[in-house]
């Protein structure tokens, strides 16, 4: 375990006159810097503490929470945008020792002591007594977008670096790679191409902005970035700025994850990638496993675009039929099962489960129905679970719909990625344009990811169970 | 809106604000990106999408970046010979 939760420490002081972050403002940190902040008095405080990390894309937040980290500290990952209210019940549920955030945030916390500013960062004592938390303990990472749902995944050291390592293996990771960033550091995506770069002592472009910011392209060719990861709705955008048409002589490689892409638009990008000599990676994954789970080889990212490839090196993947029996078959389909090291300790509700060991044991049954080729490849075709991914993010149905509840509305949801449906009784339906601002604020997304249905009433089982199959977009009358 | 009496390309513009990323019209003429929680990468999406769709354009890349505030996308819209109505 010791030799585990030094890893991080090893691979700082390997690279530790190497650059770490740039970011567009030509500033720059070495590796040394982590060492540096975990090694202040005021970072080893909070040696096997819970530390609410409020970073985003900038050298100062991402620095901290590696210093955090690398000084034994659990950094409990949360958006930079989480509203306060939100903040305040995961505080409540998880009781962390100090909070690392924006310094333009610190007015939230009244009469706080900070221990140690950095470029326009703070770390504020919250004076909460200390509990017990297990020794493989390393991060803990929400579920879902940005809801401040209190159900968080445990994750291990081994889970953290064992995946980083998988990943800097298969994508051939080296020093000279430049990413730049496209996701949050509060996302599991996002953390592991963090991870998987400082494993190689790679630089990280740091990069608030969007695509759809100028900036953002400019400090991608001046950096000379070489790669950079998105979900779908990344492409959705890339197509919007015909990226095919771009020049950008560094770029060599393109990921995606975070659910599933049109095929057509994989083998676009994908073939794009192969005219220019660039790789094309698609890959699938689920923060219960810390992020990666699968990966289709560059090579085969054209002839088989809409598959999500084979295992990461060092996990196994294969598929279980109703009855918990392995399927043996090609062309068969069942639920996807995966075993590695990566495979998270299990889920917490509050800071009580920090004490808890590993409740998984390396496998994880992961809700999506799929079926494998003959040349062992496999393809996602469906969920167990009732959940979506909006823009890349876990939505969970239920969560709405007892959100809505609480709110004095009857609805059930349904849905593919990135277009939740609400449906609504007629009865209802003049309610349907708040029901459509309540979902929006309360999932913070985009208004088109959401849409309301008016229905004669919800179809119900005998049981009084709604029944989710029927719930279909024809079935109903587009309301808001 | 009501028969015989079209929006104006300044309401409709407007609109397409109003519809896809849920501000109130009084915030609109000092809004910029990311000033609010739904003109995030997501939503400029879909107000370009609403735009186009509305004025029967194609928006050249450039100007799919450079529309960063309410304002701006007027000036933008101009190069496309959409005038707002004084």
């Amino acid at each position: 375990m010791c030799n585990l939760q030094t890893r991080l420490s090893k691979y700082v002081s390997a690279h530790h006159s190497r650059v770490l972050f740039r970011d567009s403002d030509g500033r720059h940190l070495s590796y040394s810097k982590v060492t540096e902040l975990a090694e202040t008095s005021a970072f080893t405080l909070m040696q096997r503490r819970v530390v609410l990390c409020m970073v985003d894309n900038d050298l100062a937040g991402l620095t901290g929470y590696l210093g955090l980290l690398a000084a034994d500290a659990i950094p409990l990952m949360v958006s930079v945008g989480m509203p306060s209210r939100q903040l305040q019940s995961l505080m409540a549920s998880y009781r962390p020792g100090s909070v690392w955030l924006p310094e333009s945030r610190r007015g939230e916390f009244a009469d706080v002591v900070c221990l140690i500013a950095f470029d326009g960062y703070c770390l504020l004592d919250l004076d909460s007594p200390p509990y017990e938390v297990h020794e493989s303990l390393a991060v803990l990472l929400g579920t879902s977008g940005s809801t401040g749902s209190p159900q968080l995944v445990r994750l291990s050291y081994e889970n953290i670096w064992n995946n980083a390592e998988s990943i800097a293996q298969y994508l051939e990771l080296d020093g000279e790679e430049i990413p730049i960033t496209t996701l949050p550091p509060s996302y599991t995506y996002g953390l592991s191409i963090l991870h998987s770069h400082v494993v190689v002592g790679a630089t990280i472009a740091v990069a608030k902005t969007t695509f759809f910011d100028r900036s953002f392209w400019d400090f991608l060719r001046d950096v000379g970035a070489t790669s950079l990861g998105g979900v779908p709705y990344h492409y959705e955008m890339l197509e919007r700025l015909r990226f095919t048409s771009m020049d950008l002589p560094s770029l060599r490689t393109l990921t995606q994850a975070g659910g599933r892409m049109e095929p057509a638009i994989t083998r676009k990008y994908a073939t794009h990638c192969a005219s220019r000599g660039m790789q094309y990676f698609t890959m699938y994954g689920q923060v219960e496993a810390t992020a990666r789970i699968s990966y289709l080889p560059s090579a085969k990212a054209v002839s088989k675009a809409g598959s999500i490839g084979v295992a990461i090196p060092g996990g196994r993947l294969w598929l279980e039929d109703q009855d918990g029996h392995a399927i043996t078959e090609a062309g068969v389909t069942g639920e996807l099962v995966y075993q590695g090291p990566n495979v998270s300790m299990g889920y917490a509700k509050g800071y009580e489960d920090l004490t808890k060991g590993d409740e998984r044991h390396g496998v994880l049954r992961t809700g999506d129905i799929a079926r494998r080729d003959e040349d062992g490849d496999y393809y996602i075709v469906g969920r167990l679970k009732r959940f979506i991914k909006l823009f890349g993010h876990r939505v969970n149905l239920a969560d709405v719909e007892s959100f809505l509840h609480e709110e004095g509305h009857v609805a059930a949801c349904a849905g593919s990625d990135d277009l939740l449906e609400v449906y609504v009784p007629y009865e209802a339906a003049g309610q349907a344009p708040q029901v459509k601002t309540l979902v929006v604020q309360y999932l913070k997304v985009a208004l088109k990811g959401v849409v309301i249905y008016g229905v004669d009433s919800l179809p119900r089982n005998d049981a009084g169970k709604v029944q989710y199959a029927e719930l279909r977009p024809q079935n109903g009358t587009c309301l808001a | 809106m009501q028969k015989g009496n079209p929006m104006t390309n300044r309401e409709k513009y407007a609109a397409a604000f109003q519809t896809t990323l849920m501000v109130e019209e009084a915030k609109l003429s000092n809004l910029k990106y990311q000033d609010v929680s739904t003109w995030d990468s997501v939503g400029h999406m879909a107000l370009i999408a609403a735009l186009e769709a509305t004025f029967g354009i194609e928006l050249h890349i450039d100007d799919i970046i450079d529309f960063s505030s309410y304002a701006a996308g007027q000036a933008i819209l101009a190069k496309y010979s959409i005038r707002m109505e004084d």
